[in-house]
């Protein structure tokens, strides 16, 4: 099977599961994303993301509990699989080789 | 939060929409979410926020969201039906014998629907391209008299200016004028001439009701002027070799026209056809009364009328025209006078009218329609019985699918692939057939049509004929994935012995089916030829071989007939010489004479074709005299004062002793008399009755020249055509024979039962090549049995007719069925001709022979190897 990639929003998304704990769910991340990356996220993209990667299994799910802020709706709550984080990891160590290609600032 | 759910309940009524429910209950609460944090944010106000609700809702309408139907999409329907499709296409390629049999008769099924289709969509449009033709009604009119009852297409040219001027709902009106052949020169100078067929002549409102597509020249004032004529392009075309044609001059007949414009081609499919339009109908003024006028029809009249218009009220409204117009002549003749209105496209079709232009016949279509769609029929059933009957070898196959979870659905689905797949090569195939068949053989000729599979420039024929093929798929593919898709998994597994599908009965019903169709398209075809044979063939009264007809084209030759005649019967093969104005066969047989003759209440009108003709009438044309005497010979007194009748006449007028009787003319003042009976001729085609008839001898000879040869014909002919010459240089020699002229009358006949034969040929086809197909299955599945039954003494023959018994049985009991059934076609065909042959009962036996024979030699040839083959050798068949 070829290589799984991951798109940049994809990856986001995905670290963010990550750090989020139990508390993983499509307004919490998005909510995040605004406030700790100061930008504007569309919910249903935050959504369609998760789906997919689920679909790719770096996610799994699970109904979690209803809250009044919510209407009583309940929240499907993500966890990142292994697999997700094995793709994180490489990922970033694919990110970080190359950044040791890129020639340093030098002075003098 | 209350508050809010106004905005809640119409941001989620979207959202469920289209949403999958499983997704719905965490979009929401996020949704809910989000709002309640962009309020307490403080960054927007509750208007904004609620926009922004509705905003993200929306946002949800996107595939990752709607086609989300299940969590997980790992069953990837596409991969099947790719799956499908593979199968299907080994299916084909391992049955290769079985697989061409199916696609030649889908291919010919399909072709038979592309052509009718075509046929159709031709007919049905006729004369559709007028954009007004929904207001646009032809005025025809039913005429009863003593005598005579008359339903004519035309009307007195008087009567149109009469119409327009009374009726406010009629907005244009014109009239319209056939000319048959005349001679046109392209111009003055020229000496080259030519005889056109498609002469009209029109009034200048023409062009007001009509829709032609002008190329030059201005539509409003065409046809104003009285010497001005309208070219089609192709006339133009032939006559000047160019469009450039204003204001150039054209000799018609003897007249010199200058033509104001030109126009497009008339379509095909338009009931009037011409490529002359001559602008102006002249008066007439040879009537004593101008109300004897109304009662003499002689142009198509069209009625352009304002939307709201109630051919009811017309009918109701022309009751005053009646008394004002016809009723002076009416209550003399006794006549009646209904009108007749026609809407414009359902002329071609509908109209039963006579003295019409040619046009078309409904029932034809329905039966072109009918057996096509059996043919279809037919093709369908091969593929069934084929597939159902193979059934057997695939039961594995569909056990197997079974237990690795495939349902019925997906079975069914599997076959309709395999049907649609063969069709969509049939379709293939079928394409290249009828544009073979349009373009490279007589079809069109046959069918008087000028057809063609024009793709490019009607891109919906390939549609419509795509979704003809799907539709043949989709019915050959019904039945066998209902059968086959029942086929029990677990039954077929465990059971070693191959199951054999227990549909055997069905199959046979469809086998009868197709056996009943293609004998009774057989044996009708075969009666309707009789019935053509019988007509062609019956002793009509006069002599029709050997009559040359000669047209007398103008008055210069008329005063030369005697010593035309003198001359050419110099020729020992020239047996004698007539003329007559009209020519049996040709005679216009709806123009009928009021007439005074005299009955039991004294002188009345009375209704009467008449025969003007000049000397030695009778004799040429071999009419046999029954009393009296012929007309004198030379001009010795006979000549309009007296009059032959035929018996049809005598009878209708009751005379006991009809020599001497009077007879008149409407307009004559002195009385004639009958001075001879002749027996009844069929001047007519047999679809009529003979009519009452007058035969008159008039003193100027004019018509056409009618010449009895004999022997040597050709010389004959040139004898004649040297003497013309030298005397009517300005005219082409022409001439025809009166018997090719009346057979002529036959043609619509003729043509429809060549079609029909063409297409009872493809019911035998397509039928043979299902029993080709059943039977060498048959035949195979049966070896091991033949193979005991050789062991055991039986013969060869036996093995044969083991295997033919059913289908003779079955064409047997087919037979049965469809005897009765063309039989009454054919009775209920026959009631269009007066004339009608007795049923040929021999024919059925004979067409049973045949079919019998045809089926044993299929079922012989099909199971010869299996019946011939070495028991030892298919004793190990498996």
């Amino acid at each position: 099977m070829a290589k799984e990639f991951l798109g940049e929003f994809e990856e986001l998304v995905l670290t963010l599961v990550a750090a989020l704990k139990d508390d993983a769910y499509g307004a919490a991340i998005a909510e995040e994303i605004e406030t700790r990356m100061k930008r504007d996220v569309n919910l249903s993209a935050v959504h369609v993301t998760l789906y997919r990667l689920e679909d790719k299994g770096f996610l799994k799910s699970g109904m979690g509990g209803g809250t009044n802020e919510r209407g009583g709706r309940r929240k499907r709550i993500y966890t990142i699989t292994n697999a997700g984080v094995a793709v994180l990891k490489a990922m970033k160590e694919a990110r970080v080789d190359l950044w040791k290609l890129v020639p340093q600032l030098k002075i003098g | 939060m209350s508050k809010n759910s106004r905005t809640y309940r119409l941001a989620f009524w979207f959202l469920r929409c289209f949403c999958p429910p499983h997704l719905l209950e965490e979009i929401e609460g996020d949704l809910i979410q989000r709002y309640e944090h962009d309020l307490k944010s403080g960054n927007y106000k509750v208007r904004r926020a609620k926009r922004r609700l509705v905003w993200n809702t929306i946002r949800f309408f996107r595939p990752g969201i709607i086609l989300r139907g299940k969590k997980s999409r790992k069953i990837n329907s596409f991969d099947m039906f790719i799956n499908h499709i593979v199968f299907a296409w080994r299916i084909f390629k391992k049955e290769k014998f079985h697989s061409l049999l199916n696609v030649s008769g889908l291919a010919l099924g399909i072709s038979v629907g592309i052509i009718l289709v075509l046929i159709l969509r031709y007919d049905l449009t006729y004369d559709q391209q007028h954009i007004n033709h929904n207001r646009i009604y032809r005025l025809g009119a039913r005429q009863q008299m003593q005598g005579d009852d008359f339903h004519g297409a035309i009307t007195a040219r008087e009567l149109a200016p009469v119409l327009q001027a009374e009726f406010s709902q009629i907005e244009k009106v014109t009239r319209l004028e056939v000319w048959g052949r005349t001679l046109v020169t392209p111009s003055v100078s020229e000496t080259k001439s030519f005889y056109e067929e498609e002469i009209i002549r029109a009034d200048s409102t023409y062009f007001d009701i009509f829709t032609h597509k002008f190329l030059a020249g201005d539509k409003a004032s065409c046809l104003t002027d009285l010497n001005s004529v309208v070219l089609t392009n192709s006339a133009s075309q032939k006559y000047f070799g160019t469009t450039d044609v204003i204001g150039k001059t054209i000799l018609i007949e003897n007249t010199i026209y200058s033509i104001t414009a030109v126009i497009e081609d008339v379509p095909e499919n338009s009931h009037v056809k011409f490529k002359i339009l001559l602008a102006g109908l002249p008066d007439r003024d040879w009537f004593d009364t101008p109300s004897e006028s109304f009662w003499n029809p002689d142009v198509y009249t069209y009625l352009l009328v304002k939307q709201g218009f109630n051919p009811k009220e017309f009918a109701v409204a022309f009751q005053t025209i009646y008394h004002k117009y016809f009723k002076e002549t009416g209550d003399r003749i006794e006549g009646k006078y209904t009108p007749i209105l026609e809407p414009l496209a359902a002329i071609h079709l509908y109209s039963t009218l006579k003295a019409d232009l040619p046009q078309g016949n409904i029932m034809y279509l329905y039966t072109l329609a009918g057996v096509g769609m059996f043919i279809i029929l037919l093709a369908c059933i091969n593929y069934m019985n084929l597939a159902t009957a193979k059934s057997s070898g695939r039961s594995m196959e569909i056990a197997i699918k079974k237990t690795l979870g495939s349902g019925n659905k997906n079975l069914m689905g599997a076959f309709f692939i395999e049907s649609i797949l063969l069709s969509l090569i049939s379709f293939i195939l079928a394409l290249f057939l009828v544009a073979f068949i349009l373009k490279f053989t007589s079809f069109n000729l046959l069918i008087g049509k000028n057809l063609a599979l024009d793709i490019i420039n009607q891109p919906e024929l390939l549609i419509v004929a795509f979704g003809i093929s799907i539709g043949v798929g989709c019915l050959a593919g019904s039945y066998p994935a209902l059968v086959l898709s029942r086929i029990p998994a677990m039954k077929t597994l465990r059971v070693t012995q191959v199951s054999y599908f227990s549909g055997t009965n069905t199959r046979r019903i469809l086998i009868g089916v197709q056996f009943i169709v293609s004998i009774f398209v057989v044996t009708s075809t075969l009666f309707m030829q009789d019935q053509i044979d019988f007509v062609r063939s019956r002793n009509l009264g006069f002599e029709k071989e050997n009559v040359l007809v000669i047209p007398i084209q103008d008055t210069v030759i008329q005063k030369q007939i005697t010593p035309i005649r003198n001359e050419i019967l110099k020729n020992p093969n020239i047996l004698s010489v007539t003329t007559s104005q009209n020519v049996i066969g040709m005679t216009n047989t709806h123009e009928k004479w009021g007439m005074w003759a005299e009955s039991k209440e004294g002188m009345k009108v009375n209704g009467f074709t008449v025969f003007f003709v000049g000397e030695n009438y009778l004799q040429t044309m071999g009419i046999e005299l029954k009393e009296g005497r012929d007309f004198r010979v030379g001009e010795q007194g006979d000549l309009l004062k007296s009059f032959l009748a035929n018996e049809a006449a005598v009878k209708a007028m009751g005379w006991d002793d009809p020599i001497g009787k009077k007879v008149r003319f409407y307009q004559a003042t002195e009385d004639a008399h009958v001075i001879g009976v002749v027996k009844d001729f069929n001047f007519a085609s047999l679809h009529s009755n003979v009519e009452p008839t007058l035969i008159c001898k008039i003193p100027q000879e004019h018509g056409f020249l009618q010449v009895r040869v004999t022997g040597n014909v050709s010389e004959a002919i040139q004898s004649i055509q040297n003497q013309w010459e030298s005397i009517d240089s300005p005219h082409p020699f022409e001439y025809h024979f009166l018997d090719k002229r009346f057979d002529e009358q036959y043609k619509s006949d003729v043509t429809q039962i060549k079609l029909l034969n063409a297409l009872s040929y493809l019911c035998i086809f397509i039928s043979a090549l299902g029993l080709i197909g059943l039977s060498s299955f048959h035949a195979l599945r049966r070896t091991k049995e033949f193979g005991i039954r050789k062991v055991l003494g039986a013969r060869m023959s036996h093995l044969i007719s083991l295997l033919s018994k059913e289908a003779i049985i079955l064409m047997i009991v087919a037979s049965l069925i469809a005897a009765p059934a063309s039989i009454a076609t054919v009775i209920w065909w026959k009631e269009g001709f007066a004339f009608r042959s007795s049923i040929n009962y021999l024919t059925i036996v004979f067409v049973l022979i045949g079919a019998v024979g045809l089926v044993y030699s299929v079922v012989f040839f099909q199971s010869y190897n299996a019946a011939r083959a070495n028991p030892v050798d298919s004793l190990k068949h498996e």
